[in-house]
């Protein structure tokens, strides 16, 4: 298998660009063993691509608005996600007031595409994202002109991005928290730290919904009982500032203690140096890392629906009970898969152009 | 540039009382673990005087200095800067440390800021001067140490000799009382070495309060009042440069010094 | 006073300790005063009381009679039972998938990393529930099943493999044991270096021995076609093969990137540095790379594998009975939250625990191999 490896190196990117049939005929069949894996993934691909093509474009149904037509065909039913695309997007959100979810949406994708950019981050950035979800929360809770609506009839896609963004937001203060505590030279204090990020790491997200979902109703005085939304995002905070917790410690360890002296000769004093000195540094250090943590948290807001919030998965199964339509659950779950995978591998691709970046930012 | 330097020349802050003291060890005593690095330590150092300090690697020299700023805890003793002494009291550290700059062997700048920020930094957050003020200042020791047309680039982009001037302004920059140097130029390639020592017989010249752990006799015959010798935690040997370097005393000194030398 | 350092360390710990130790009486006190409220006990005399809950499938036997400690257990084997398949599967493929990426052949890297990019960029439940959907669409009913390879068959309604059986008396197994502990001790002696070498073989000789008296019966149990259903074999319901596939296809993604960094973190100077040594390809492979590489790879792929134990929790996703699921269950019919919610954190820290383990110990092994 070995023998594939050093061959790969003559895929420059320079090449390509003198890439021809020969040479493509080489990389296919030019060894015994390429040969050998062109027929096989050659074949694996015929036998799989024709059909997923006929079922997901030549035999599908795109826009009849007929449910009858779904039921003919023997394709995907891409009509169906189309004429539900309301309800699966924003779930039961009051149909007049769709329109408010939408602008949400569209101002929270704009605002992390305007984030990504390293140029952007000044502490205006965070100003603008506190006033943005002021704004966010008016228009999706109502009030002030807006008739109300509670967060049990928040849904869809707009849920998945609050909770992402909200919980991350918050998490990442804790997790810088957590992480100088884990580094404490105080015992009871990294005791502390040490307990809270490794239970909360070593357990199932799944679990620590529950417990919120669950356990929050006993834990506390009922005065206290936060709703289902702020249950989840609790439960979701913790977990991401624990993941973040460790990914910050390891940017911290990177940091030579001749910064730390520096500082200290300098007369700095303890919270100073950490937010003038040290974290700018530690944080630069881990953005690759800290960008897939955020894709993690991306991908993990898809499991609140399984404590009953309306989150994408579950405004899809909605939709689906729908009995005029014949239920085409896997085109539904296609669909938000690829919302999914949209948002994360753009996420993905950000954090590689970070970490090629890396070495030149110093 | 010789103008505009003694245009706004640089007065090293006049001591504030009559105390002539700038700082006073008596019988510091330091451990690491089971090891003894500090060993019965007695040193009075005069305000405008300046000391070298010199000694085999190991013998205790940086830590000793260390200690006067707290960047290092002596655990029997006592060290008294500029009037205070010090404790555990964080307030009184702080304190010192403000009046009190050091230079590291390895600069130690920041490197995520520009020369300037670095700086600014000290005198913004802990001085409380105004950005502008600062940046005033700033410019002023850039150009004692000759690079104020590097003041908007990273540490990073500067060679050694550039970076550890601007880690001398930089420490300048809080109007200190008292300097530590830490082998300043042990980490420099041999043609910056001088630009960096220029930089600190100026400041010598001007009256600064110095304490410098170095091997460069050159620089120690031209502005050192004494040369202190350490060796394994002990200060073995305190003689004016002259006498140190033609004779010295002690067999330890003689020894070290022949090794040294060739 | 206060800005002393010993004074101020002192006041802040007691200060954090003081705030912990008040925010779980709290808790304690709020969710006593609650429990009393609702009229519920708190104990774990409830574990030996028969559950009556239904667990739809299960890899031991169990019967909605048996008591709660055991229905745990049952979950417990279920959630053990996932993550080792997936954790085995994920590993074989994902060091093929993740070679594969390597090679200069375009249109194999492309589909491996087609799969490294779905599986990276997908959350695990929307995958599941896809998968689950698709299982009536795609696979034919029992009469047409597929047979992709000998002996296991895919059909609607979930894949038919061959069952093995390992069959042991007791007086068997004790012997087997004590064989073991024989070649166990014998191993540990030969390498300490105490023992002349004659011992070992013969004490190793003594272990295959027990194992022939033990006589044991192992058979593999071929399932047949016959028509309308199979006979023999072992069927895996849809759910349980849609966690097993969907989970599989997942982690496969993460571990082939794992093998990938591992094959690169090893540069050419390696390689170059065993040919001027005059060493053969397949000693430098094994004796400078693999060695290498395995250092890299172990505490990711550990982290993976605690991964999968906790995707496997996603099992609820499409109705199978994994332990969290069999807990939640629990909770709801005997009302003992607090105790369940202990149990769960117990039971997950454990497995982790076991996983970084076991992983620790592997690392230990090569660090010294490698010196």
């Amino acid at each position: 298998m070995a023998m594939s490896l050093p061959m790969s190196s003559e895929a420059t990117p320079g090449h390509f660009r003198f890439i021809g049939l020969r040479r493509l005929a080489k990389l296919l069949f030019g060894t015994p063993l390429n040969a050998a894996l062109t027929l096989l993934f050659g074949a694996l691909l015929v036998v799989t691509v024709p059909p997923m093509l006929r079922w997901l474009v030549i035999d599908a149904v795109l826009f009849d608005p007929d449910p009858n037509a779904c039921r003919a065909a023997t394709g995907a039913c891409w009509s169906f996600i189309y004429a539900k695309s309301g309800q699966l997007l924003f779930g039961i959100y009051p149909f007049d007031e769709r329109w408010r979810p939408a602008i949400v949406c569209l101002l929270i994708l704009a605002l992390l595409g305007w984030s990504v950019r390293p140029a952007s981050w000044t502490s205006r950035l965070l100003a603008l994202w506190v006033a943005a979800f002021a704004l966010i929360f008016w228009l999706m809770g109502g009030g002030f002109g807006l008739a109300e609506v509670p967060t049990s009839s928040w849904g869809g896609l707009p849920v998945t991005l609050i909770l992402t963004v909200v919980a991350i937001g918050i998490a990442f203060p804790v997790g810088i928290l957590l992480a100088l505590a884990r580094r404490s030279t105080l015992p009871a204090v990294r005791v502390g730290a040490v307990v809270l990020i490794e239970s909360v790491r070593g357990l199932p997200l799944l679990s620590i919904l529950f417990v919120a979902s669950i356990m929050m109703p006993l834990f506390l005085p009922e005065a206290l009982l936060p709703d289902k939304f702020v249950r989840a995002l609790v439960a979701l905070t913790i977990f991401a500032a624990a993941y973040l917790a460790e990914v910050i410690r390891g940017g911290l360890q990177a940091i030579p203690n001749g910064q730390y002296e520096a500082a200290a000769a300098l007369g700095l004093p303890f919270w100073h140096t950490q937010r003038l000195v040290i974290l700018p540094q530690a944080i630069r250090v881990v953005i690759p890392a800290l960008a897939n943590t955020i894709i993690v948290m991306i991908k993990n807001t898809s499991l609140v629906l399984v404590i009953g919030l309306f989150d994408l998965i579950s405004s899809g199964k909605a939709a689906l009970a729908d009995p005029e339509w014949p239920s085409p659950a896997a085109e539904t779950f296609l669909f938000i898969g690829a919302i999914f995978f949209a948002l994360s591998f753009s996420f993905a691709r950000f954090a590689d152009f970070l970490e090629r970046r890396g070495p030149a930012a110093h | 540039m010789l103008t505009s330097v003694s245009a706004i020349r640089h007065v090293p802050s006049l001591p504030m009382t009559n105390d002539p003291t700038a700082v006073e060890m008596v019988g510091v005593n330091k451990w690491y673990g089971t090891f003894h690095v500090l060993k019965n330590i007695d040193l009075t150092i005069q305000r405008g005087e300046k000391l070298v300090i010199c000694g085999p690697s190991g013998s205790g020299k940086s830590t000793m200095i260390r200690c006067i700023n707290r960047l290092e805890e002596h655990q029997q003793g006592r060290i008294v800067v500029d009037g205070i002494e010090l404790t555990g009291d964080l307030k009184k550290i702080n304190e010192i440390r403000r009046d009190v700059g050091m230079v590291f062997q390895h600069f130690n700048l920041f490197p995520h800021l520009t020369v300037l920020e670095n700086l600014t930094l000290a005198p913004i957050w802990v001085r409380k001067m105004r950005r502008k003020e600062a940046e005033q200042v700033a410019m002023h020791y850039l150009d004692r140490v000759k690079i104020p047309d590097q003041a908007h680039k990273c540490p990073g982009q500067l060679s050694g000799g550039q970076q550890q001037r601007v880690a001398i302004a930089r420490s300048l920059c809080m109007s200190p009382k008292i300097m530590l140097f830490d082998e300043p130029t042990s980490a420099l390639d041999p043609e910056m070495v001088k630009e960096v020592l220029d930089t600190m017989v100026s400041l010598a010249e001007e009256g600064m309060t110095m304490l410098c752990v170095s091997h460069e006799m050159g620089f120690a015959r031209q502005v050192a009042d004494r040369v202190v010798f350490m060796d394994q935690g002990e200060i073995v040997e305190i003689n004016t440069p002259a006498e140190f370097f033609s004779s010295p005393h002690h067999e330890r000194s003689k020894l070290f010094l022949a090794q040294i030398l060739h | 006073m206060l800005s002393d350092a010993k004074t101020r360390s002192i006041i802040i710990q007691g200060m954090l300790v003081t705030a912990v130790i008040a925010f779980a009486a709290l808790l304690v006190s709020t969710t006593f005063a609650n429990l009393k409220a609702r009229g519920i006990p708190i104990g774990f005399d409830f574990l030996t009381m028969p559950s009556r809950i239904i667990i739809s499938e299960a890899i031991l036997t169990y019967k909605s009679r048996d008591p709660y400690f055991w229905a745990i257990v049952v979950g417990l084997a279920n959630t053990v039972f996932i993550s080792a398949l997936v954790i085995f599967f994920s590993s074989v493929l994902g060091l093929v998938v993740g070679i594969t990426r390597l090679s200069s052949n375009p249109l194999a890297a492309g589909t491996c990393r087609v799969w490294v990019e779905i599986a990276r960029n997908s959350p695990p439940i929307v995958l599941l529930i896809f998968l689950y959907s698709l299982w009536w669409k795609v696979l034919p009913p029992v009469g047409e099943a597929l047979n992709p390879l000998p002996g296991v068959y895919a059909s609607m309604r979930g894949f038919v493999v061959p069952a093995i059986s390992i069959d042991i008396g007791m007086t068997g197994a004790l012997i087997i044991l004590f064989a073991l502990t024989l070649a166990a001790l014998g191993y540990g002696l030969a390498r300490s270096g105490r023992l002349p070498p004659l011992v070992v073989p013969a004490i190793l000789a003594a272990g295959v021995v027990g194992l022939w008296l033990a006589d044991i019966r192992f058979a593999v149990d071929f399932p047949v076609f016959t028509g309308s259903n199979f006979r023999g074999g072992s069927e895996l319901t849809p759910e349980l093969s849609t966690i097993l596939v969907g989970l599989t296809i997942y982690t496969t993604g993460f571990v082939a990137e794992i093998v990938r960094g591992g094959v690169l973190s090893v540069g050419r100077g390696q390689w170059d540095a065993g040919h001027s040594l005059g060493l053969s390809r397949g000693k430098i492979l094994r004796l400078v790379v693999i060695p290498q590489m395995l250092r890299v790879i172990v505490p990711p792929l550990n982290s993976q594998y605690i991964n999968v134990v906790k995707n496997s929790t996603l099992a609820i996703a499409v109705g199978y009975p994994d332990f969290l699921a069999v807990m939640n269950t629990i909770i709801s019919k005997s009302s003992h939250s607090i105790e369940g919610v202990f149990i769960i954190l117990g039971a997950y820290l454990a497995l982790n625990l076991t996983l970084s383990s076991a992983a620790n110990w592997y690392n230990r092994r090569i660090a010294i191999v490698e010196r």
